[in-house]
């Protein structure tokens, strides 16, 4: 079957849809949904200054991080929740919060696997990352964050031999003081906006990441993100930082448990590549998306940004974002060296009552800088899916590039896909080229697959497939794997 | 919205603006009278839209609350033969100074035509049933700018065309003016009936001296009629323009609107198209800065009832320290299945001071849609630069031949030869020691 | 009238052209013949001025000028005409307009004044005519829409209103079906004339055959390696490039 020139052909036609097949398949169930039974030790609800304290003192941190984290929260208080997202949620309760949770197996901090409560490890197993190094898979290493603590780093020695530290950031504030107080905050900074400053005021823990000059990381890096508490928020931090000359992928994952109220993870990523680096940032974002119904779910607001600082740098972000109540996030690329490199890669499905304000910032600085952002947003159900963007060529950008695609899909007639582009241009050297484009699934295309032979759903998946085709080519193998089958979950019993 | 520190009026008290407004035509209308209270009451809550309000983050409006800008009672008289000069042959035509109607100077006898072209205020007098019925039915007030016009406005152009009548000849508009330091605030109302037709010009020029001009256009198009306006902004480089289009187009209705900006400090067009079942419209523009001028064009589309299309073709070009803005908004709403829309955007960036900020948005809730939008921004190409180079001619005439190759797709839009040949000749004022000639074109 | 001295160009600061020696008189045809990435297409567009090609040593005069001092469009009024292997598409300029605007800006540069449009209406149609290419592309927007092959003959046709006095053409031949090749062919041959040389560039003998140059140089890594008359593109087209690439390189032409 030739899916790309289906997707090609994936432009609307004069036949409403109305293929019940498809829309039998409703009943797909959020697999990672379960609940892990350990005790807590937890904070609890509530956020002033001595919460904030107490966190950063959980964590035995040195007293300049308490004082970075106290400013980050004096500055929070003075700000006020974005608005102007196409996105609604009722004003979230940041007191009826629990800033920190942990299970309370882990509070002697376990030297080895050996030592961590085999519930997690359970866990992990159910969600397909077993921990033990001998399961998995030789090339990705894993850090395994559960609630507010990392639970495990695996394959720590092998990239130690290679200089790579690659650690829970609680441990980094410890242990790498000075490459922590020189890069974190740098990218986005403690005003940064609302998320960001309260990530910074309460953030427990996350991955830490440093290359060392010349140094290409042996294997692929990834942490693995889940929320099991109820009525606990997530504020992971992580901070990668490319030497000279240096490469790295590295992967993210996150699910939660299927719970009625909603959840807010509010986590800040900052990535610096510094001459000659190379950062690959994949994501897949599970997390639960609330039901059917549009009760609970993740709100998962989250600053991601990468500055290539050094000349002929990169840094690439792909996510594909399945889960989550609401999304609000724009991983974006700050293009400060000469012919440094940005580039965006995204899917996003929304289905049921997800809504999704998602896309990328490009701000060209340097001279031959050069970004690309794809965007494929789909919209099933009675979901809101919208691409906001900008791209912004300084005055000094000479020669610098952009392209922006994006493409929307639209399944059903009770969604909504929106595109909101700023294109802001001050170098005429430069060139800025920007498409987009909404369509919905053909029926006439729908029903040649069928009659090939190909059930509903597959066909639709088939054609959905080939839709995101350019950017699941950007995920690591056994990922895009992982992504297309997801892919097909979230939108099962879409059509109708 | 922020409260205006400052605005045009802040110099006048209550009773003085009561007085204004009692000047005004019209006022003899209860329901005018009171529309008009109502409005300016809003426009003091609302003052002007400032920086924070998204659709004008490009396009501040400090610059106008600085400047004392005041509502005149007289108007200042203009050279006639440069009215004359934009006069269009055969069309019915009329002159506003400084937004007074100039009978003298306008043609508009239609005794033998079954339609009604008059000026807005002559229409409240013969007509004010119609007038109230229309004005006002979908203008939104979305901004400040639109109660002051509400609150202040005294003449302008209304036109009524009977169903089943196809007016041939043009209506043209000449908004011309000097007065220094004037607040002008038009209003025109234009109603198509059922299946007829009419084409529309309007010529803004005005001299150097520092001014406002604040318009808003209604455009009611029923059941299959057709509307052509073709909108030529000239004004000299101390005039700031806010300009604001609504039109709403019923089933199979037609609108064809151009808009060429080549004038103004500061001017700002705001282009609202509500489109009904099956309805067409098709929206282009031409807008050159240069020097410090300001312009942005701000088009918004409601797609409403299905099977409707629009197309926007919206070109800019920036030179010198000048700064052109493009937002283009498509909006799909449920019910508008089969829509089809298409906005392309082409930007040309001529100078290292010079900005683009374009915005080009689709807001889609309805599924069986074709829309699409392009947007590119860049300096002209080298290799057809090197070409032309290759043939002989020199790099100052091969960039103006590229540019005015660039304007010229747009132009080639205009339907009336006359109108067309005018904004050609505009055009060309925007390259000066230009090798492009006129006669081989 | 054309004296090329060792010329050595660079394009993105890679070296292209190593050398190149070579002298054209006035009524001759050259032809420049070698293997692709052989410096064929730099030596046109050296000749023409193009940016980014950069001459790093060597020299190039022009009727006794230095043409290197010139901008493109000088070079193009003293007489040089570059048929492009690409031609260029412009859209919103018509054919007619370029043309008119070109040959006016060369007739003033030469003291001849500009001709009015009666009579370039007529000469254009009568070139048109001549060169079997129909009226409407003069209307048309230069080079959209049209096919390789109407391209190309549009290029002949620029040549022939423009009457330069020296012609490069750059693989003018490249995706011609027999027909336009004829065409091109005879395009270039009516404007044969003891006043005018030609330096054609090809890959292939067929557009020579039509042509008979009176001289054949054969160009490789950046130098001439072999210089003769067209029987030498006779022994190319039997025994292909590659035994003047295995062929020590230095001997001049």
């Amino acid at each position: 079957m030739n899916t790309e020139v289906l997707a090609d052909q994936v432009v609307s036609d004069d036949t409403p849809i109305a293929n019940k097949e498809i829309h039998d398949v409703i009943g797909a169930e959020y697999a990672p949904g379960f609940v892990t039974d350990v005790e807590s030790d937890a904070l609890p609800p509530g956020l002033n200054e001595d919460v904030v304290r107490a966190i950063s003192a959980k964590k035995d941190e040195p007293e300049w991080m308490t004082e970075w984290r106290l400013k980050a929260f004096r500055i929070w208080q003075k700000m006020e929740s974005p608005d102007w997202a196409k996105v609604s949620f009722p004003p979230i309760d940041f007191q009826n919060i629990s800033y920190y949770s942990a299970p309370k197996t882990m509070k002697d901090k376990p030297k080895s696997l050996d030592e961590v409560d085999p519930k997690l490890l359970e866990t992990y197993k159910k969600l397909g990352i077993p921990l033990h190094e001998q399961e998995r898979l030789a090339g990705v290493a894993v850090d395994a964050v559960f609630d507010s603590v990392s639970v495990a780093t695996t394959f720590k020695g092998k990239l130690a031999d290679a200089g790579v530290i690659f650690c829970p950031i609680s441990e980094a504030i410890r242990d790498h003081p000075d490459l922590v107080k020189q890069y974190l905050g740098s990218v986005v900074s403690l005003s940064d906006n609302f998320f960001s400053a309260l990530n910074s005021a309460v953030f427990s823990d996350g991955s830490f990441v440093f290359i060392p000059k010349g140094v290409r990381c042996p294997m692929e890096l990834s942490t693995y993100f889940r929320i099991n508490a109820s009525n606990t928020g997530q504020f992971e931090r992580t901070l990668i930082i490319a030497e000279d000359s240096s490469h790295v992928s590295y992967l993210e994952g996150c699910t939660a448990p299927m719970r009625d109220e909603n959840q807010l993870h509010a986590a800040v990523v900052e990535l610096v590549a510094l001459d000659d680096a190379e950062i690959k940032y994949s994501t897949v974002q599970n997390w639960y998306p609330g039901d059917e119904n549009g009760k609970g779910g993740i709100y998962n607001f989250v600053t991601k940004r990468g500055e290539c600082r050094g000349n002929n740098s990169k840094i690439s972000w792909t996510q594909v974002e399945t889960g989550s109540a609401i999304t609000w996030k724009y991983p974006s690329c700050v293009l400060t060296g000469d012919n440094s490199i940005g580039e965006f890669y995204s899917v996003a499905v929304t289905n049921n009552f997800q809504q999704a304000d998602t896309g990328s910032k490009m701000i060209h600085i340097g001279k031959n800088t050069s970004s690309t952002i794809i965007s494929k947003g789909i919209s099933a159900g009675k979901s809101q899916s919208s691409y906001r963007g900008l791209v912004k060529m300084m005055k000094h950008a000479e020669n610098a590039r952009n392209f922006t695609q994006c493409d929307s899909l639209l399944i059903g007639d009770k969604c909504g896909a929106h595109t909101f582009p700023y294109i802001e241009v001050r170098q005429p050297s430069s060139t800025v080229e920007h498409e987009a484009s909404t369509s919905k699934i053909g029926e006439d295309q729908l029903f040649y697959l069928q009659q090939r032979g190909i059930s509903a759903e597959d066909a639709v998946s088939l054609i959905v497939n080939g839709f995101c085709k350019e950017v699941f080519k950007e995920l690591p193998m056994e990922f895009a794997v992982e992504a297309q089958a997801l892919l097909g979950i979230s939108l099962e019993g879409s059509v109708g | 919205m922020e409260m205006a520190t400052q605005n045009p009026i802040q110099h006048f008290s209550t009773d003085q603006l009561n007085h204004l407004q009692d000047q005004l035509n019209g006022m003899h209308l209860p329901w005018l009278a009171e529309r008009r209270q109502h409005a300016l009451s809003r426009f003091i809550e609302t003052g002007f839209p400032g920086r924070k309000h998204e659709e004008w983050r490009y396009t501040p409006t400090r610059d106008i609350e600085k400047h004392d800008f005041k509502p005149v009672t007289s108007p200042t008289l203009v050279d006639t033969n440069v009215i004359l000069k934009h006069q269009i042959s055969n069309a019915l035509t009329l002159v506003f100074v400084d937004g007074f109607f100039q009978p003298d100077l306008s043609r508009i006898d239609t005794s033998a035509l079954p339609v009604t072209v008059t000026n807005l205020a002559s229409a409240l007098d013969q007509f004010p049933d119609l007038v109230e019925t229309h004005l006002d039915s979908i203008n939104q007030n979305h901004h400040g700018f639109c109660y002051l016009n509400s609150a202040f406005f005294n003449d302008g152009l209304f036109v009524h065309i009977p169903e089943f009548t196809a007016l041939d000849i043009p209506i043209h508009v000449i908004h011309a003016g000097s007065t220094s330091d004037a607040m002008i605030s038009t209003r025109n109302l234009v109603i198509a009936e059922q299946d007829s037709s009419c084409h529309i010009i309007e010529t803004w020029i005005s001299n150097d001296t520092p001014r406002l001009t604040n318009s808003v256009t209604e455009m009611i198009a029923a059941d299959n009629a057709r509307i052509e306006m073709n909108n030529i902004q000239d004004q000299g480089n101390n005039s700031y323009h806010i300009s604001t289009t609504w039109s709403q187009l019923a089933n199979s209705a037609q609108l064809t609107h151009h808009g060429f900006n080549f004038g103004g400090q500061l001017v700002r067009n705001d282009i609202n198209t509500l489109l009904g079942n099956n309805a067409k419209c098709r929206h282009s523009g031409l807008t050159v800065t240069r020097h410090n001028q300001h312009i942005d064009n701000h088009l918004r589309i409601e797609h409403l009832y299905p099977e409707a299309s629009s197309q926007v073709l919206y070109k800019n070009i920036a030179d010198d320290k000048s700064r052109a803005v493009f937002q283009g908004c498509i909006v799909v709403h449920k019910d508008a299945q089969q829509t089809d829309s298409n906005m392309s955007n082409p930007n040309l960036l001529l100078s290292n001071d010079a900005i683009i900020n374009t915005k080009p948005q689709l807001q889609i809730d309805a599924d069986d849609v074709q829309c699409a939008h392009g947007v590119t921004v860049g300096e002209l190409e080298q290799s057809a630069l090197f070409f032309l180079r290759s043939r002989g001619l020199d790099e100052h005439t091969a960039r103006n031949i590229l540019t005015f190759a660039f304007a010229n797709e747009t132009i080639q839009d205009i339907t009336s030869t006359e109108l067309k040949s005018m904004v050609l000749d505009k055009l060309l004022t925007h390259f000066p020691q230009s090798a492009i000639r006129v006669d081989w074109l | 009238m054309l004296d090329i001295q060792n010329l050595h160009a660079t394009v993105n600061d890679k070296p292209i052209l190593n050398g190149i020696n070579l002298q054209v008189n006035a009524g001759e045809v050259h032809a420049i013949m070698g293997p692709n990435g052989s410096g064929k297409s730099t030596t046109a567009y050296v000749l023409a001025g193009r940016d980014g090609y950069d001459v790093n040593q060597g020299h190039i005069s022009f009727e006794g000028k230095n043409l290197l001092d010139m901008e493109p469009e000088i070079r193009t009024r003293a007489g040089l005409f570059l048929g492009f292997q690409y031609p260029v598409e412009i859209p919103g300029v018509s054919n007619m307009y370029m043309l008119k605007a070109a040959l006016n800006a060369i007739r003033m540069h030469r003291g001849e004044g500009e001709l009015d449009a009666i009579d370039f209406l007529q000469l254009v149609k009568q070139k048109a005519r001549e060169l079997n290419i129909d009226e409407k592309f003069l209307y048309r927007d230069v080079n959209v829409g049209f096919s390789g092959g109407e391209k190309k003959r549009n290029e002949i046709l620029q040549m022939a209103m423009l009457e330069p006095k020296l012609v490069v053409l750059d693989e003018i031949d490249s995706g011609l079906d027999i027909d336009a090749l004829k065409v091109v062919a005879d395009g270039i041959n009516a404007l044969r004339s003891p006043e005018r040389a030609f330096v054609i560039v090809t890959h292939y003998k067929r557009l020579l055959d039509y042509i008979q140059p009176d001289f054949v140089h054969v160009l490789s890594e950046g130098r001439i390696v072999k210089s003769g008359n067209i029987s030498l593109a006779d022994e190319l087209e039997e025994q292909g490039y590659g035994w003047i690439e295995t062929a020590p390189t230095g001997t001049d032409g």
